[in-house]
Parts: structure tokens; sequence; C-alpha cells
């Protein structure tokens, strides 16, 4: 090594030895065959010469003459070279020699000089180092020598290698060496006897009574400490065998693929009401969600947004904000959810969310509708109290109108993604209802159940968490959040689909018969909800009309509280569930800030109750629930909303209805009522009704548009139903119990939310890029149809977009009328960018809702759609909800978009809603008719939907403007339907199989499909 | 040792005479045989304990070689050397050669020439230098820490016949410490200090009728703290 190094050392100008000279003295020996090196293969020679580099010398020649010089480096024959030398004459001055007098360097050779002497040299300079850490470690294994590498010549003995490794215990102390040493040097003589009899006092063992008696002592002592749980604790740690990291790993990650019950988890933790952990992801999807809200908010004037848009905007975020984790987890959920609904999953979650979604979907909505109609706080609390019911009510009411949309979608998704899991939450939500739909859910599936639990523990909370458990089902991840508000949306767009439609009893037998078919058919991943979402969804269908119409209630309600749930959405699910369940806790909070503490109130509740939503994966038995609750909410909200439809719809505005419900909204409203009707009629028959029937409702809700909760109830609905692709199977399902629910249960209530769904849908729409895309998956969600075909679109394209968008579409058609809000939104807000911004919040959604992947599926079909129609759908329909915004203008905003009337904007709406809503792919389609001209892909699909829809719309909601949403709803669903086909098939499918009505909607989207 | 020689080995106390009739003794610390090459080392002339001063003899050209001591114990074992250090004290020692070589022919006095190298080799606070160097505003600072010191004033140059410290203190002929001059701070006190100094154990080896070492008073400053 130091050969090489001093290689160069004859030539004078050769550079001292660089690297550090390591010696080699054991290995080094001289050879014979390497004269030439000889003076560096001598390591103690190399070193002594190489510790003086630098050193001041004077070498003497042979002649005697002294030349002094700085020693350089030396040669293979050890050559010195010095620098700076100077011969030593008599002459010279003994303050040095002169620069004339300094050879720069001079070699010698080794046969001229005799020695060389170096004065005051310090031998251990260069040894000397500074302190630092190089320095210790290499004096703590100073000794270390360099060994002989040796060729590896095993591998197949890996195990004697092994053993050489475990049996070197040359590092220690052999135990016998350490036996002897004591012996000799300490007289200790060690044993391996256990008892230590050497150092300890053997315990003498007898019969005594004494003995026995601390015997006794002792071991009761002992059990005492054993029982103790920090002993057990203590112990559990030990034994544990998770890693470390799993066990104190600050930040659990989450799974894409992840469990439902890893996604419960991570819905709830992505829910902040449930307190556990958000990841930044979400937070941050959350804070765009709100933001875009808050966007939306402005542009509705609303004041008290902030923290209800917050929320709302979170959950937006978390379906698209946070198009991955979130997003995907709602997408995931709503479409996740679907997709694996329809292979094996998508049939119980369905069936489960289609009963599940309604009932949360009527919590749901009911809370924010209530939410969105009580401004204030109390309201929402009291809504809560009153339990599924009145949230059902108010959400079918709402819902009816624009809501039913949203709930809808909301319920689709929700079925999509976690039937169960979503309706518990949702059931909680619904509160004293939830119980009672736990009880008829549990009987379908333990969802139910756990929902229950989830509802009482916490209401608010409930319904975010089980969005997220319904996300965690369809979606482990953070898609939860959004799921659940998605699939709530979803629920009760299918609700108030089948309340809409008297027919709810064949839809339902339809419905019943295709969720059967789904069951049987897909293969859930979630074992109990394909199953037992099926049983229950047909029970649901057929026997829980009431709680089918609570369904479209709730859907209604989604609706509304869609436009709240876009807001809720936004921060999450949760807050849409939180609101809902409390009773438009959410929706209140973000209409109304005043209401927020009652939100937060739900969503601390919802915190608690997030765990337990997630267990509740089984939810679908909450549909029952949820009807009882949203009728009787319902009442109670729709009240709140007119009464404080500003203040909320300012709030939710921001979120997603609180544009639509401030001016335009109640135009929206009753467009998107009519359409919807119109859309229900003419698309899925079954679907269509329901969704009708909210539309009827939705009359009502226009009035209640006005009041802001039409505006909530449509944001919520919107974001549901865009987060919940899955829903879309569920809102077919849901729609089917909702017309019938509400139709049957509170006609007024379903006016109440079909106005909300109708204005949430507007403010969707209406609001603008965020809110857009709140909207397009509020839109979606809201019509039910939308929010399915948003969420499901993904999910339900794979399965049977084709078929299920359509009838999606249909449940959808009921959304249109929130989707012309929407469009009007959009004028108020530039749709047109809103429609980017749709696209991008559908993007966001998408992704938030696990819209990422929906948004994805939803695209194609959207861009299709948008090309199709989209573009002028949407346009008209912005423009069109740009006048109708403004006076409501459902009219001049629907004409523009297809007809040139307000249901063209419907249309269109509905189309994307359409897509969505028939499946996960109406999600899509919805967004992507939102992202990139949807409508004027939508209108042409939807234009067969439309058409469908609108005949349902003006059945049930002639009044309301039945007429014009058709139109929008055939124009955009023909483009949605056949775009949102491929991707909602899937969610379709589910619907199908949730109720009759989604096979109508099945039925229709296939027919639209074919167009 | 690997040195294969019988007679030699590291360790031993060896003397040797050299062809021009010089006698060293010392202990090996090195021998090759194959270039008959043999490094002893004995203590420092100087007489100071950690330095010594080590011979590469050329055993070709010597008449004698005896060995007085056999060593009996193993070679210590070799350490890693620092080469970067190495390499630096060999650029420094032939730079201040060179420098002080300039100056000759500059004409400097062999006062200046003294001054010089006892700032040089001045322990000066690496406060003061740290300072001068970075920032002269810390010049300020009222106290000198003195428990750190550098190894001395390396920014130390000549400027025609005038003593440039640290970029900051000029010392001009005659070298005495009125001809300090710079701006006001703790590096003109310092240096100041260190020339005045100089002049005084100048004066005490003089009047110790020392024989004229001129360059010892340095050297023995060298390792002495200046005592400020």
């Amino acid at each position: 090594m130091s050969a090489v190094k001093f290689a160069g050392g004859r030539k004078p100008g050769s550079r001292p030895p660089l690297g550090r000279v390591r010696p080699i003295s054991r290995n080094s020996l001289q050879s014979p065959s390497l004269v030439q090196e000889a003076a560096y293969i001598n390591t103690r020679m190399v070193h002594v010469l190489t510790s003086l580099v630098g050193a001041k010398c004077e070498l003497t020649v042979k002649s005697g003459k002294v030349f002094e010089g700085i020693f350089r480096t030396y040669g293979p024959k050890v050559e010195l070279v010095l620098e700076a030398a100077h011969q030593q004459k008599a002459d010279i001055s003994p303050l040095g020699p002169r620069v004339e007098e300094i050879l720069d360097t001079i070699v010698f050779n080794p046969s001229d000089y005799v020695m060389m002497q170096y004065k005051d040299v310090d031998l251990n300079f260069a040894a000397r180092e500074g302190f630092t850490d190089g320095v210790i470690v290499r004096r703590v294994n100073g000794e270390h020598q360099d060994r002989e590498l040796e060729p590896w010549q095993g591998g197949e003995t890996a195990n004697d290698d092994n053993s050489s490794l475990e049996t070197d215990v040359s590092n220690g102390w052999d135990p016998n060496e350490m036996f002897r040493y004591n012996e000799e040097n300490y007289g200790v003589k060690s044993t391996y006897d256990s008892t230590l009899s050497t150092y300890t006092t053997q315990l003498e063992r007898d019969d005594s009574e004494e003995f026995q008696k601390r015997e006794a002592r002792a071991e009761q002592l002992a059990r005492e400490i054993e029982a103790t749980t920090q002993y057990r604790t203590h112990t559990n740690l030990e034994d544990d065998e998770r890693s470390e990291e799993d066990k104190f790993g600050a930040v659990p990650r989450r799974i894409t693929t992840a469990i439902s019950s890893e996604r419960d988890k991570e819905s709830p933790g992505g829910i902040h009401p449930r307190g556990r952990y958000v990841p930044p992801n979400q937070r941050s999807r959350d804070g765009l969600g709100r933001g875009g809200l808050r966007q939306n908010s402005p542009k509705f004037g609303r004041q008290s947004m902030t923290s209800a848009s917050h929320r709302g905007g979170h959950r937006y975020p978390e379906q698209s904000g946070s198009p991955i984790l979130e997003s995907r987890p709602l997408a995931g959920g709503s479409r996740g959810p679907p997709v694996r609904s329809q292979t094996s999953p998508s049939p119980k979650p369905q069936v489960d969310a289609l009963p599940m979604a309604t009932i949360i979907t009527g919590s749901l909505p009911a809370a924010c509708s209530s939410g969105s109609f009580h401004t204030s706080p109390p309201q929402p609390g009291s809504h809560v109290p009153i339990s599924a019911q009145p949230v059902l009510l108010s959400l079918s009411a709402s819902p009816s109108v624009a809501s039913s949309g949203g709930l809808q979608v909301s319920s689709v998704t929700t079925s999509p993604r976690s039937p169960s899991p979503v309706i518990p939450t949702e059931q909680p939500r619904s509160l004293g209802s939830l119980e009672s739909h736990s009880s008829s859910e549990t009987d379908t599936s333990g969802r139910t159940q756990m929902h229950s639990p989830a509802q009482d523990g916490q209401e608010a909370d409930v319904l975010p968490e089980p969005v997220m458990p319904g996300d965690s089902a369809l979606e482990p991840q953070g898609i939860k959040t959004v799921t659940p508000g998605q699939s709530t949306t979803t629920w009760t767009l299918s609700t108030t689909t089948r309340g809409s439609y008297q027919t709810i009893s064949d839809v339902k037998k339809n419905s019943l018969e295709e969720f059967k078919r789904f069951s049987e058919e897909f293969k859930l991943p979630d074992e109990k909800s394909s199953v037992g979402a099926t049983e229950t969804v047909e029970p649901g269908v057929p026997g829980d009309s009431t709680s089918l119409v609570t369904g479209s209630n709730d859907e209604v309600r989604k609706g509304l509280t869609g436009s709240p749930s876009t807001v809720s959405d936004s921060t999450c699910a949760e807050d849409k569930s939180d609101e809902r369940g409390h009773i438009s806790s959410s929706p209140e909070g973000e209409l109304e800030k005043g209401e927020k503490p009652e939100c937060e109130a739900e969503q601390t509740k919802k915190s608690t109750l997030n765990p337990n939503a997630k267990e509740f994966v089984l939810n679908p038995s909450a549909k029952p629930f949820v009807p009882m609750q949203k009728q009787v909410q319902t009442p109670t909200p729709s009240r709140p909303q007119q009464v404080s439809p500003s203040v909320m719809v300012p709030q939710t505005a921001a979120a997603l209805c609180s544009p639509q419900p401030l001016a335009g909204y109640p135009t929206p409203i009753i467009p998107l009522s009519p359409v919807p009707t119109g859309y229900t009629m003419p698309v899925p028959v079954s679907q269509h009704k329901p969704y009708r029937p909210s539309k009827g409702a939705m009359t009502p809700v226009r009035s209640e548009h006005p009041h802001a909760q039409g505006a909530q109830a449509i944001l919520h609905q919107v974001s549901m139903a865009p987060v919940s692709a899955p829903p879309l199977v569920s809102y077919s399902p849901a729609f089917m119990p909702y017309s019938p629910q509400h139709f049957p249960n509170q006609p007024s209530l379903m006016a109440y939310q079909h106005p909300h769904q109708g204005g949430a849908v507007y403010p969707s729409l209406m609001q603008g890029g965020s809110r857009v895309l709140a909207t397009t998956q509020m839109a979606p969600g809201q019509p039910g149809l939308v929010h399915a075909p948003s969420s499901s679109s993904p999910q339900f394209p794979p399965p049977d977009t084709a078929p299920h968008p359509q009838t999606i579409y249909v449940s959808p058609t009921p959304v249109p009328p929130p989707y012309p809000p929407p469009p009007l939104h959009p004028p108020l807000h530039p749709h047109p960018g809103s429609l980017h911004s749709l696209a991008a919040h559908p993007s966001q959604a998408a992704s938030a809702h696990a819209g990422q992947a929906q948004h994805n599926r939803p695209v194609p079909s959207p861009v299709q759609h948008q090309p199709a129609q989209g573009p002028q759908p949407q346009q008209a329909l912005y423009s069109t909800a740009l006048v109708s915004q403004g006076p409501h203008t459902q009219a001049a905003g629907y004409p523009p978009p297809h007809p040139g009337q307000p249901q063209p904007i419907y249309a269109l709406h509905h189309p994307q809603h359409h897509s969505y809503n028939s499946p996960a792919a109406l999600a899509p389609n919805q967004q992507v008719h939102m992202q990139s001209g949807l409508p004027s892909m939508g209108p042409q699909p939807h234009a067969a939907h439309t058409a469908q829809v609108v005949l349902m719309a003006h059945p049930q909601s002639s009044a309301h403007s039945g007429p014009p949403p058709p139109p929008p709803h055939q124009g955009h669903l023909p483009l949605s339907g056949i775009p949102s086909m491929p991707v909602s098939s899937a969610t379709p499918f589910a619907y199908m199989t949730l109720q009759p009505q989604r096979e109508r909607l099945s039925v229709v989207s296939t027919r639209l499909r074919l167009p | 040792m690997a040195a294969p020689s019988e007679s030699v080995s590291v360790g031993s106390r060896v003397s040797c005479l050299t062809c021009l009739g010089q006698k060293i003794r010392g202990e090996v610390l090195a021998f090759d045989y194959q270039s008959k090459m043999l490094t002893l080392k004995c203590p420092s002339s100087s007489g100071r304990a950690h330095l010594s001063d080590v011979y590469l003899v050329n055993l070709a050209l010597v008449k004698d070689v005896e060995t007085l001591l056999e060593s009996t114990e193993p070679p210590p074992a070799l350490t890693a050397l620092n080469v970067t250090k190495l390499t630096r004290r060999m650029n420094t020692e032939v730079g201040e050669k060179m420098s002080h070589a300039h100056a000759l022919s500059m004409g400097v006095t062999p006062e200046g020439l003294q001054l010089f190298q006892t700032i040089q080799k001045t322990w000066t606070p690496i406060k003061v230098s740290k300072h001068l160097e970075d920032d002269h505003e810390k010049w300020e600072a009222p106290e000198i820490n003195f428990k750190c010191h550098s190894k001395g004033i390396k920014d130390c140059k000549w400027n025609e016949k005038n003593i440039i410290v640290m970029d900051e203190v000029t010392i001009s002929p005659p070298y005495r410490m009125e001809n300090c001059k710079g701006s006001e701070g703790n590096a003109l006190v310092h240096v100041r200090k260190i020339v005045e100094k100089h002049f005084k154990d100048l004066e005490v080896q003089k009047a110790a009728q020392q024989s004229p070492g001129l360059a010892q008073p340095a050297a023995q400053q060298r390792d002495t703290p200046l005592a400020l």
C-alpha cells in the first residue's frame, strides 16, 4: 500500500505520500522478488519515515557536506527527497539561508548519503489527532488488523457457518472459565443449581397451618397482582410479538388494501370528530375541501360557512381533495366498495348500503337538512334527539326536492363502499331511529348493531364514522370518511328514488331481486355485507317501504345534506355523517356556524362513534332506522332550513350548498326536484319514482331551497354523492325506500328534502370549482344518481355500468335538479371554470372519495359524456345555473343546458348524476362532466336517462318543474348514462340488487347506455 | 519487526560509526535489510522529553554497527498516521522557510526575523485570532479566553520589510512596540504584548551572555504560552 503512495517519491516533484499509512507489519515480509519496493515492504520503516514527513532534517552526504531541508518523501530504494533544502555553509548567516540559496527539491540516492538527522521530532505528531469520533473509533479499534481475505468456499454449509458464529465465544468468558476463575481467586464455587442454595436460605415446607396460611396468602397476593391490569399490560408487552414499530409507531399506517377493520380505523382516523389520527394528507385534503367550500360559501355570501364549510370542505377534500388517500378511500369507499360489491361485496354493500344508506342518509340528511335548516345548533341537537326518523323526515323532505338526488347518491355510495359500516354510522347519526334501524339492520347483518351503538354513542359522529366504516368496508382507507358521506348520500338517493316512485314496492321488489342477484353474483369482499346486505335490502326494500321511504327521505336529506355533505365531505365524510347523524350537524355547521357547535358535539360523538361505526359495517340494517329518523327529523330540518336557510346556506353554501341555498338554490332546487322526478320517472322506474317522490318533496324543497336547507342539503348530497360512488348502488335502493317512505310518511317532508337536495345539488354545481366538484359529487350524490355515479361510477362501471348507471341516472334524475342548481352555481361561480373546478373538485372529491379512482373512471365516461353533451349541458347548465341561481331560475338555468331550460341543466347534472348514480360510474360521469365538460357528455347520456328521469320527476314533482328536469335529464341521461355505464356498471348493479328501483335504474341505465 | 537482520531488531540499542567518523547511538526504530537502512531514535538534543532526534543511517556507509542491548520486548504496535497532518506540516515548514528566506533577501534585520518567528510561534488566544479573522466587532470583546490557545498566529506574513499580523497589525522596522499599527482592538493589543515580551526575553538572553542563539528565544517561546 505504501509502495504505491511512495512510488512517486523518486521524482523530485513527487508529492508526499497520501492517504493513511497503515501498518502491514504482520503480512509484510521482505521478499527478494520485490527488491525495488523493499523499502515499502518494510512497514516499520515505512511507518517511521512517513511519520517524519515534513520534519526538518539535516542530511549528510559522503563528502561530509550537510544539507538542511524538509523531508518530503522517499523512494523505493530509500531515495530521500528534501524540500527547500540548502547546504549548510559557513557563509550562510545564522538567520538562515537566502532565497537564492535554497533548492526547491533535492533527491539523494542511498549511495550518496551517510545519514539523515531529524532534530526534535515528535514521533507521535502524525498519530495525534483531534478528539473526533474517527479518532475515538480508531483508538477503540486500534488493534484492528487487516485480515487476509479468503475466498468463500461454502454456501452449502450454512449451518456450519452459523454454528461457528454462535460458538464463537472468544469475545467473552466461558462459563467454566468463570467458575474456575472465581474458585481460584475468590474461593467461590459456582454451580448451575437454580435454587441458589449457596446464596439464599431454602424454604422449608411443612404441613403446619402457619405455613399453609402463608402459602395461601402468598398465592392470593400473587393472583391479585397478576389480576391487575398493570400486570397484564406489562405481561402483554413482554409477550407482544409485534414489532416495536407496530406497538409504538406514532402513526398507524393505512393499508390500501386495508382490511375492513383497518379501513374503519382509517376512516375514523380521517375523521376529526372521532378523534382518530388523521393523516396529514387527509388533513390537507380536508383543508382543501374546506377551502373549496369556503370559496363556494363566499360566493353564496354565507358567513358562518367557515366552520361548517370547513367541515364540509374537509370531507370534500377527502373525497376530492385527498384523492389518493382519502379520496381513494372515499372513492374507494364508494367506488371501491361498489366494485367490490359488483364483484362480490357489492351485493352486500348495496343491500346493506341501500337499507343502511337509506337509514343513514335519512339520518344524515335529516341532520343535514335539520342542520341546514337549523341554523342554530339546538335544532340539530333536537333533531338528533328526535332520532333517525326526524332526520329521515327532514332528509326525505329536503331530499325529495333537491337533496333527494344527493341522498340517493350518498346512499349509493354508502352501499357500494360498505353498506354495513355506512349504515351503522348513519344510523348512529339518525339516533334513536338508528337503533331501530340497527335492529332491523342488525337482522340483516351485524352492521346495524354496530351502527346503532355507534349511533347511540355518537350520533353525529356516527354518520361520519359510518361513512368511514362504509368506506372501510368498501375501501378501508381514508375514503371512509368520504364514503360515509357518500354512502349516506347514496342511500338517501336510493331511498329518495324509491320514495319518489310510489312504484317503490315494485321497485323494491326489483331492487331486492337485483340485490339478491348481486349478492349471489357479486362476491363481496365483505362477507357480511354481501349476504346480509342482500337480505337486508330485500327486507328493507319490500318490507321496509317505510324504511325505503325513509331511505328516500334520507336520500333527499342527503341531497339536502348532500350539499352539506359536500361541505362535510370536504371536511370528511365524518362531518357529513356527523351533520346528518346529529341532525345536520355538519350541514348546520357548514350552513351555519352557530350550528357548528352542535356539529362539533356531533363530531365529538362521531369521534367516539367512529370506532363503533367501523365495527358496524353492516349498517344496511340501519336503513329502516334512517327512514324513521329522517321522517321525524325532516320536518324539523325542513323548518330549520326555511327558518335559517340563508344562514345555513351561507355556511353550507361555502361548503356546497351555501351558494345555491342563497339565491340560486331555490331555483335550482326547483329544477332539481322536477328534474329528479322526471329523471326518476324515466330512467329507473322504481328509482326514479323514489326520486320523484323526493322531487315531489323537492317542490317543497324548492320552497326550502330559498331557505338554504335545500342548498345545504344539496351540497351535502352532492358531496355525498360524489363521495360515495358505491352509494350509487345503495342509491337505487335508497331511492326505492325514499320514494315510498318519503311520500307515504311525509310528503311535505319529502318536498322539503327535495328542495334541499335540489338546493344542495345546485350549490354544489353553483359553488364552482371546488363546489362544482363537490357539486359534481354532490350533484350526483344529491340526485342520488349523481352521487352514486361519481362515487359508484368507478366502482359500478365495472359491474353494470350501463344498466345501473341508467338506474342510477334515473335516481340521479332527481339529482339533476340538484345539478341544475350546480350549473347555476357555475354560472355564479363560472361553472365553466366550475366545471373544471368541478373536474378538479371531482378530482379532489373523487380523490377524497377514492374519487381518484372514481374520478378516473368517471372521467373517462364523463369525458365522453362531456364531449357529447357535457360541454353544452354543463355550460347550459351553468349558464342556466347562473340564471337560475339568481332567482332560482331553475327554468332559466335549465333551459339553457339542454332544451334551454333549467331542466337541461338538471339533465346535464343528472346525466352526470345518473352516471354517478347508476353506478359509481355516475359519479365519475358527473365528475367527468364536472372536470371536463361533463355536461356535454352528460347531456347525451342523460338525455335518455333524463327522459326517463324526467318522466319520473314529472310524476313525482311535476309541480316542481318536473318537466324541466326531465328534459335535462334526458339529454344528460343519455350521455351520462353511456359514459357512466362502464364506470358505474357495478354500482348500478349494486343498486339494482339493492332495490327494485335499482333494477329499474339499471334498466334505465342500460337503456341509456344503449344510446 | 520484519527486518531479517539477525543483528538488528526493533527496540535494540545500537551504536553506529559512520564512515565520516560520526558515532550515533540510539534505539532501533526500524531496519530494512534490503536497503540497509537503519533508523535510530535518540533523545532530543534540545532535551525535551516528548521530542527526540531521529537518524536514518545508511549502513552501507557505516563502518561498524554494534548492538548495545538486544531488545526482548516485541516491537510496539504501529499506529495509523494522519497523512493529511503530515502533508500540512511539510507545506507549512516549507512555506515558513521560504518566507524567511525571502524576508532575509529583502534585507530584513535579524531582529525583525526573530520577531517574526516569535510572533509566528507565540501561543495566541484562539479568540483573538479567530475574531481577527472573522469579525472586527468581536475584537472589542473585553476579555480574552486564555484557556483556549491556538498553535500560534499563522496568519503572519512579510510585506516588504513589514510584518503583517492577521491582516490587522502592521509592524514596521525597527519592529518595536511603538511600531505596531493597526485598528485598535484586541489584535493590536495582543501583538504589542508579543512584541514587548519578545524583546524583553531577548534582553534577558543577552544578559545571560548566552552565545548568539538568536533562534533560541523563539524556540523557547514556542511552547510557552505567552504570558500576557
